[in-house]
């Protein structure tokens, strides 16, 4: 059997995810497990279980920020950065994945492949580059 | 003082805005030998500059559905999996304008020469459409190279693109270098790009531009051999681009390619990790293409889009003098004619080392003065029957008296196209030169005197004798009866006072 891409594998595995028996998602996975062995892809495991939850959120209206502060938010702050990805994505719903960064002063939101990058560092560098113009 | 800073300053932050915009990132996932593999990037385009974490820089060059591959400029060291990659919104471009007149550059265009910062603030794209057939015209005008065997023999033309091949330490990099330092007040503006080559070659290449004053006129451009395969793949494409800056302003650029024997090998080594099918000799399927949108952006533009050009001087080099090996094949398709060096000849002491019989211009006497055309016509076909005929030179008197004439006139030939290095001669010398050789002139000297006979000449035709027919020459351009007159009166005189 061929070696599918990872893109191709998850986008072929969704719709079992959403209709299939347990035992055939069963079935498919230990033939997939087998297959990634054989081609040594066991790498690409990771990509694949995150681009099947990408599509199965797409699917659903979903849509999942990475947010990185430096520290805990508020609930008015969460309120806030939901409110502003509402104003830039098209999502039924918007699932807030926080974590902290003690170093880093600021807050970068990441969406799928877009970053949006509030730290102080960035603004720094804006403003040298500005000057130095 | 003070207060102008601080009002500078002042002004300078009001204008600064607190926002941002979306950075279009993607993760690295594999580090290989100049290519990085890297995943999202979902709306990256073809040749588009990406910026990794430690602030080096990147082209993609492989779309995949998965992933997508990006050839380094710079250090791999510092680049670790999982860093973030960002997408810069621009294809690959360069700083191009006056300012790199006389300096030392990188395919990126940042100074390798320790001297000012280059300030332009324009960009120019390194790659880019070839001019369209409308916006050309015929190659009419004469690029003089200064050494006499290819400007009688082989002349080139603004805007003609001519391979010059040969085996290593043949004088291929030296007939480039007497090219650009005969330019001088001609009013082209010259270019090297130096591909893989030792960097000392090219410091010591840079330091005999600069004695002779070539330099300001020049512009270098280097992808060394311990920078990796991304610049040496990028280098000439960059060298074009500055050329098609000034060929926009109508001026007359000369590009040197040295060499694309190495850019292949560049190409082919980032293609091989990039998984790229290989084809023959382990290249590429597109290394012809690689070659001929580079060979073709080198043009004669027609008056309405600025008349400027490009002459495209590229050099392969061979193998044992294997010229029907894939990448010069290539080459040879794509250029306008090539000028073929000889190991055999340059060991013989035949220097510049070039086959009469193989090299050839295909833009021929259009691209000719017609004092040099008119003198250097029976040149081929002497030098072609000579070789024929060199074999017998060993029967000396078992000759018929046509045969030793033939023999004699191409030993002549041979000896008088021999030329020093760093010494080009004006298109008035050459025309000179020939004239005596084709009239007989030198048929009453000595073989072994050829040489001296012809820089005594030259000499002789610098000083106040000789200052009327070399003016009349030089504005003439032609064998009208005055110039005839007037040069083998110079020639004649000169014969008396070496008696």
């Amino acid at each position: 059997m061929p070696y599918f891409s990872s893109t191709t594998i998850a986008k072929n595995l969704l719709p079992l995810t959403q209709k299939g028996s347990r035992q055939e998602i069963e079935a498919v996975i230990e033939v997939l497990m087998k297959e990634l062995r054989r081609h040594k892809k066991m790498d690409q495991l990771e990509r694949i279980v995150s681009l099947l939850q990408t599509y199965a959120d797409e699917k659903e209206g979903t849509v999942r920020a990475r947010v990185s502060s430096d520290a805990a938010l508020s609930n008015t702050q969460t309120k806030q950065i939901t409110d502003f990805l509402k104003g830039k994505v098209r999502a039924k719903k918007i699932i807030l994945e926080t974590m902290i960064d003690a170093e880093q002063r600021g807050l970068t939101i990441q969406v799928n492949d877009d970053l949006y990058d509030l730290t102080l560092k960035s603004q720094l560098e804006k403003l040298t580059k500005q000057l130095n113009t | 003082m003070d207060n102008y800073l601080l009002q500078s300053l002042k002004e300078k932050t009001a204008e600064f805005k607190r926002d941002f915009a979306v950075q279009k990132t993607g993760r690295v996932v594999q580090v290989m030998d100049g290519v990085v593999k890297v995943q999202g990037l979902s709306e990256v385009m073809n040749s588009e500059m990406v910026e990794f974490e430690n602030g080096e820089v990147g082209m993609v060059l492989n779309l995949e559905e998965d992933e997508v591959g990006v050839i380094l400029f710079g250090e791999a060291q510092d680049i670790k999996e999982g860093q973030k990659v960002v997408q810069t919104g621009r294809v690959l471009s360069l700083p191009v304008g006056d300012d790199l007149l006389g300096r030392i550059i990188d395919p990126l265009g940042r100074p390798l020469d320790e001297g000012k910062a280059i300030k332009t603030k324009v960009y120019y794209p390194i790659e880019k459409n070839a001019p369209g057939v409308m916006a050309r015209e015929g190659v009419h005008q004469s690029l003089q190279t200064g050494i006499k065997a290819i400007d009688a023999m082989v002349p080139i033309g603004r805007g003609q693109r001519e391979l010059i091949i040969g085996d290593r330490q043949t004088g291929k990099t030296a007939i480039a270098i007497d090219t650009i330092i005969n330019q001088k007040d001609q009013d082209v503006i010259c270019i090297y790009v130096s591909i893989g080559q030792k960097e000392s070659k090219v410091a010591r290449l840079v330091e005999n531009l600069r004695e002779c004053g070539a330099m300001d006129y020049t512009i270098v451009v280097v992808a060394g051999a311990s920078q990796g395969a991304a610049y040496s793949y990028i280098a000439p494409y960059a060298g074009c681009a500055i050329g098609e800056y000034f060929m926009d302003q109508g001026k007359d650029v000369l590009i040197i390619y040295d060499d694309l024997s190495k850019h292949a090998v560049a190409y082919r080594q980032m293609s091989l990790i990039l998984r790229r099918p290989p084809g023959r000799e382990a290249y590429p399927g597109d290394v012809f293409y690689l070659h001929s949108r580079l060979l073709e952006r080198a043009a004669k533009l027609n008056k309405a889009h600025g008349g400027g050009s490009i002459t495209a001087l590229p050099i392969i080099e061979t193998q044992a003098g294997d010229s029907s090996a894939y990448i010069p094949t290539n080459v040879i398709s794509i250029t306008d004619g090539q000028i073929y060096l000889e190991s055999d000849l340059f060991y013989r002491g035949h220097r510049p080392a070039i086959n009469a019989g193989l090299s050839v211009s295909r833009v021929g006497g259009s691209a000719q003065t017609k004092a040099v055309k008119k003198v250097s016509g029976r040149l081929r076909i002497d030098l072609a029957q000579f070789r024929e005929l060199e074999a017998f030179t060993q029967f000396g008197s078992d000759l018929d008296n046509k045969t030793r004439e033939q023999i004699e006139r191409g030993q002549r030939a041979t000896l008088l196209l021999r030329q020093k290095q760093y010494s080009p001669l004006s298109m008035e010398q050459e025309a000179l030169v020939l004239y005596a050789l084709s009239n007989g002139f030198l048929d009453d000297v000595e073989k072994e005197k050829i040489g001296e006979f012809e820089q005594g000449l030259l000499r002789f035709a610098q000083s106040k004798k000789g200052e009327k027919a070399m003016s009349l020459l030089s504005s003439e351009k032609d064998w009208t009866k005055e110039v005839v007159k007037a040069v083998e009166k110079l020639i004649n005189d000169y014969k008396k006072s070496v008696i």
